[in-house]
C-alpha cells in the first residue's frame, strides 16, 4: 500500500492538470473539420467549373491540408484543370494527383 | 320527347366531363413528368386528379422520384392545387414532403409554385435546355431527421431555383427566416457532386451584416454534414433581440466571426466545431460580467462596461467550451474560460488580474463566488469539472 500511494497521488495530480478542456484539446477536431471543409471547397470548384463539372467521378479527400484527387477522366486537359482548381482552393497545402486517363 | 332530350343532354354532359377529366389528367401528368425530366431526370405518378370546370385542378397523392445524377430525392405531394390559366401556365400550391440526403422537408400550404412557364401549346415538345427557373412566392420548409425531430426551419419569399446548365442550381430568395434569424437577398449554388450535395457561394444579408457560408451533405453517410459560416458587421443589438439575450438593452456594436462544423445531422446536439467572435467599437455587458464586477467592486463607467472583446470557442454535444474570452473596458479587462450549455447553464472562471471568480448558474441568473485560494482549489475544481458541468 505504501508503494502504491505515490503512484495514486501522481495519477490524481495528473488528472487535475489535464481535467480542463484546453484549446489544444479541440485541435484534432478542428483539424478534421478544416480538412473536410477544404475538400468541400475543392468539390465546389470542381462542380462549378465548365471543364470539370461533367466529371463527378473525381473524388476529393483531404488530410492535414493535403488534397488527394482520385478517379478517371478521358482527357489530360481535365486532369490538369482539376489539379489547378484544387491548388487554388483556400487551405490547400499540397495536391496529390491520382487521376488516371481512361481513353474509351 | 323531353325525356329523350334530357337523357341525350345527360350523356353528352357526362361524356364532356369524362373527356375533360381524362384530358386534364393526361395533360398534367405529361407536363409534370416533363418538368421532372427537365429538372431532375425523375418521374411522376398520381393516384388520381380532379379537374374543376373553372380550370382549377386538385391533385391528390402525387409522387415524384428522382433518378440519374441529380440530387436524390423523394417528393410526395399529399395535395397539389394547380390553377391552369388561359395562357397555358400552371401555378400550384403544394402541400408536400420531400426527402433528400437523409433529411426530410415539408412545404406548407400557401406556397405559390409556378410549375410551367411554357405556353400550353408547346407541351409535348422536347424541353428547352437549360430548364426554366422554378419560382416560389412563399415557401416554408422544416427539415426533420428520420425520428421526426425538427432541425432547421427555413421560410423564404420570392424564391427562385434555376438550373445553370452544368448540373448545378442557383437559388435566390428576396427575404425569409432561417430559424429565428431573418435574412434578405440570399443567393446560393446547389451543386450535386457524386455522393455529395454542396450548398456553396452562400451569401445573405442578416442582422445588418453579411453572412457567407458553405455546407456539404454527404449522401453516402446518411445525414453527415460539414461546413463553415462567417459573418461580418452583424449588429449585436439586433442579434440580442432576435435571440432574446438577457440585458439586451446594454448590448451594441458590430461583431465579426466564423464557425466551422461537422456532424451527423444539422441538429444542434449532433454538431461539433470551433469558432471565434470579435466585437469592436461597441458596448457590451452581461449578467455574468455584472455579477463579477459587483463581487469585485470594480469601477464601471456606464454605459460601456466593455467596448470590445474577443472569444475563441468550440462546441459539441450541446455544450459551448469557451477556450479564451476577453472583454476590454475603459477601466478594466476581464478574461473568461469554461462551459456554457445550449440550455443557458454556465460554469465559468472569470479572471481579473490575479483574482479568479467562479461563475455558475444560468446566463440570466449567474452566481459568482470568489476563489481566494485559486491556485489550491483550481486543480480539484478541474478534477470534478465534468461532474458539475451543465449537461
Amino acid at each position: 500500500v505504501s508503494r502504491a500511494a505515490p503512484l495514486f497521488l501522481a495519477a490524481v495530480l495528473g488528472a487535475c492538470a489535464t481535467g480542463y478542456r484546453s484549446p489544444e484539446d479541440s485541435e484534432p477536431m478542428a483539424r478534421e473539420i478544416e480538412d473536410r471543409n477544404v475538400a468541400s471547397r475543392v468539390r465546389m470548384l470542381l462542380g462549378t467549373d465548365p471543364e470539370t463539372a461533367p466529371y463527378p467521378s473525381i473524388r476529393v479527400e483531404c488530410e492535414n491540408g493535403v488534397v488527394t484527387l482520385e478517379g478517371s477522366v478521358d482527357r489530360e486537359a481535365v486532369r490538369r484543370r482539376a489539379v489547378e482548381l484544387a491548388k487554388a482552393a483556400r487551405g490547400v497545402a499540397r495536391v496529390r494527383d491520382r487521376i488516371v486517363i481512361a481513353r474509351s | 320527347v323531353r325525356k329523350a332530350r334530357r337523357r341525350r343532354l345527360f350523356w353528352i354532359a357526362g361524356a364532356v366531363v369524362a373527356l375533360w377529366l381524362l384530358l386534364g389528367h393526361l395533360a398534367i401528368d405529361a407536363a409534370i413528368s416533363r418538368w421532372c425530366a427537365a429538372h431532375y431526370k425523375g418521374d411522376a405518378r398520381f393516384s388520381f386528379a380532379v379537374v374543376w370546370p373553372w380550370l382549377g385542378v386538385d391533385l391528390f397523392g402525387a409522387r415524384f422520384r428522382s433518378r440519374g445524377d441529380g440530387p436524390g430525392y423523394d417528393l410526395a405531394c399529399t395535395r397539389l392545387s394547380v390553377a391552369l390559366d388561359l395562357g397555358g401556365a400552371l401555378r400550384g400550391s403544394p402541400v408536400a414532403s420531400m426527402t433528400v440526403a437523409g433529411l426530410s422537408g415539408e412545404v406548407r400550404e400557401g406556397a405559390d409554385l409556378d410549375l410551367f412557364q411554357e405556353p400550353a401549346r408547346e407541351r409535348g415538345r422536347p424541353p428547352p435546355a437549360p430548364a426554366p427557373p422554378v419560382r416560389f412566392s412563399g415557401v416554408a420548409v422544416t427539415f426533420r431527421d428520420a425520428n421526426g425531430r425538427s432541425h432547421c426551419a427555413v421560410e423564404a419569399d420570392a424564391l427562385s431555383v434555376e438550373q445553370e446548365g452544368l448540373g448545378h442550381y442557383r437559388v435566390e430568395a428576396l427575404e425569409g427566416r432561417l430559424g429565428p434569424i431573418p435574412f434578405e437577398r440570399a443567393t446560393a449554388r446547389i451543386v450535386p457532386r457524386g455522393a455529395h450535395v454542396l450548398v456553396g457561394d452562400l451569401k445573405l444579408a442578416a442582422l445588418d451584416g453579411l453572412v457567407e457560408g458553405l455546407l456539404d451533405v454527404d449522401r453516402s453517410r446518411a445525414g453527415a454534414v460539414n461546413g463553415e459560416i462567417s459573418w461580418q458587421g452583424v449588429e449585436l443589438a439586433r442579434a440580442a433581440r432576435e435571440f432574446r439575450l438577457p440585458r439586451r438593452e446594454r448590448i451594441r456594436g458590430r461583431i465579426d466571426g466564423r464557425i466551422a462544423f461537422k456532424g451527423t445531422s444539422l441538429a444542434a446536439d449532433a454538431l461539433e466545431g470551433k469558432g471565434e467572435l470579435r466585437l469592436a467599437n461597441g458596448t457590451f455587458e452581461s449578467p455574468i460580467s455584472l455579477a463579477v464586477v459587483l463581487l469585485l467592486k470594480l469601477p464601471v463607467e456606464r454605459p460601456s462596461m466593455f467596448h470590445s472583446g474577443e472569444m475563441v470557442f468550440s462546441f459539441e454535444r450541446s455544450l459551448l467550451y469557451v477556450e479564451r474570452a476577453r472583454g476590454y473596458g475603459t477601466s478594466f479587462d476581464l478574461a473568461a474560460q469554461g462551459l456554457v450549455g445550449f440550455d443557458g447553464k454556465v460554469d465559468l472562471e472569470v479572471t481579473h488580474g490575479a483574482t479568479t471568480v467562479a461563475v455558475r448558474g444560468t446566463l440570466e441568473a449567474p452566481d459568482a463566488t470568489l476563489l481566494p485560494l485559486n491556485y489550491l482549489t483550481r486543480p480539484f475544481d478541474r478534477l470534478f469539472r465534468d461532474r458539475i458541468s451543465p449537461r
